[in-house]
């Protein structure tokens, strides 16, 4: 009898620890230009300061190699492969992996999505922050010197063939990290954790009270929907995250690369995909395409997907409902 | 059944009674109130309740507003002025952040989505 309290004991204190672990939760805002949200539940606070100091480290290495307005010693990061455009440059590995993968997704979405646009995309950000429209004219000559097919990688090499050439790696770059890092939180033993990079958010695993819920903005305010989600990535694209107005016409950031001017045909688009890189990179390919061709890439990937049109109206992928 | 069988037995259900209580008395008492949280560069700076109307200078970077039932910020140093032309926010999870100051201002409420997009 004396065993089977033993047992009791023990396995009231197992499942205490189990299955109410605490939440936790950690905000860095020097990474991506943008607020990461950490939240996980773990037995014990140092747990928690461990993983999230490694999600941490792991997202700032990942800053400092796609970063193109800063440099940083010794590293041979994107910035620096831009300053070089014309040379032949040795970057981190992580430089070179999502470089070919741009050259895929340039592909994959016929063109519209296009890391080798950054002439385009740096005059546009600047204009942003001065609050003015770029020159139309300025913006032709530029798009010029977008041609993804002089990127050359060549093992661990990475030249841009084109002097005026730069890239621009803000379309993948964080979904990339988010996945990254969320891989490095799995391998150190986090099982139940959220990771938002700016709106790309990696899930593992579930609370204790289920399913990780995502709420899904309305572009004009509110919230459209909410998400359910246990080991997928959310990506939201839309005209309302970052933008700014010229004489009451609001600009946003994601620009046609046909039209050199913010995309048109949808106010916001949401994928759940497995894969956060891809789930980042489909998100912003299917803001650019139109919708029978988006969905054809979503099926792809296995992903499901949400856009909301200019007059307001839903569409959804077949399998999208079964998250909500 | 044995009389020591049922002395366990006892214990045993004592004890996941007094389990129990503790565990809803802890729900009970932890149950937060609709707030809001600002931190800076990461840590927290402070915690405002939200049914309350107040400013907050946040070390002479930004100051954050709550007013009726809703939070914004009202001025910030920064040069681009992204967060003040944000919307004012009132939903759980929102986030309005000043990043060139790191500033976030975060709605803090039961019930909400754990992130949203």
């Amino acid at each position: 009898m004396k065993k089977l309290l033993c047992v009791a004991f023990a396995l009231l204190l197992l499942t205490g620890c189990e299955a109410y672990p605490k939440r936790f939760s950690a905000t860095y805002t020097d990474v991506f230009d943008t607020v990461t949200e950490f939240t996980a539940y773990c037995g014990t606070e140092e747990e928690f300061e461990a993983l999230s100091e490694a999600v941490h480290g792991e997202l700032k290495r990942l800053h400092e190699i796609f970063d193109i307005y800063n440099s940083y010693e010794g590293l041979d990061n994107a910035k620096a492969l831009n300053d070089a455009a014309g040379k032949s440059v040795e970057p981190p590995a992580e430089l070179i992996e999502l470089i070919n993968s741009g050259k895929e997704w340039y592909t994959l979405s016929g063109g519209k999505l296009n890391i080798a646009f950054g002439s385009v995309l740096s005059e546009w950000h600047h204009c942003r922050e001065e609050g003015v429209l770029p020159d139309p004219v300025l913006l032709k000559e530029l798009a010029e010197h977008c041609d993804i097919s002089l990127v050359k990688a060549d093992g661990g090499n990475i030249a841009l063939g084109d002097p005026n050439m730069s890239l621009d790696l803000g379309a993948m770059a964080k979904g990339y990290a988010a996945q990254k890092a969320a891989e490095l939180a799995e391998s150190l033993g986090g099982k139940r954790f959220a990771l938002s990079v700016g709106g790309n958010i990696v899930t593992r695993g579930e609370k204790p009270s289920g399913k990780w819920e995502i709420g899904i903005q309305d572009p004009d305010g509110g919230i459209l929907t909410t998400v359910k989600v246990a080991g997928e990535a959310v990506v939201t694209s839309g005209d309302y995250q970052r933008y700014y107005e010229v004489g009451g016409v609001r600009y946003h950031h994601i620009i046609d690369p046909d039209t050199l001017y913010p995309a048109a045909l949808w106010r916001s688009v949401t994928v759940i995909a497995e894969n956060s890189a891809d789930a980042d990179a489909l998100s912003t390919s299917l803001f650019l395409l139109p919708l029978e061709e988006g969905k054809a890439l979503a099926e792809k990937f296995g992903a499901e997907a949400l856009w909301v049109s200019p007059d307001g109206s839903v569409i959804r992928t077949e399998g999208f409902s079964d998250y909500e | 059944m044995s009389k020591l069988f049922k002395r366990d037995l006892a214990l045993i259900v004592a004890i996941i009674l007094a389990a129990l209580a503790l565990w809803g008395a802890s729900a009970l008492f932890k149950k937060e109130g609709e707030s809001v949280e600002v931190r800076l560069r990461g840590e927290l700076y402070a915690v405002l309740p939200l049914n309350k109307n107040a400013e907050l200078d946040v070390e002479g970077l930004c100051t954050v507003v709550v007013e009726d039932g809703e939070t914004y910020v009202k001025s910030s140093t920064c040069r681009n002025k992204l967060c003040e032309n944000h919307r004012p926010i009132s939903r759980a999870g929102e986030t309005v952040a000043c990043l060139p100051n790191g500033v976030t201002v975060t709605v803090k409420k039961e019930g909400g989505a754990d992130f949203y997009v």
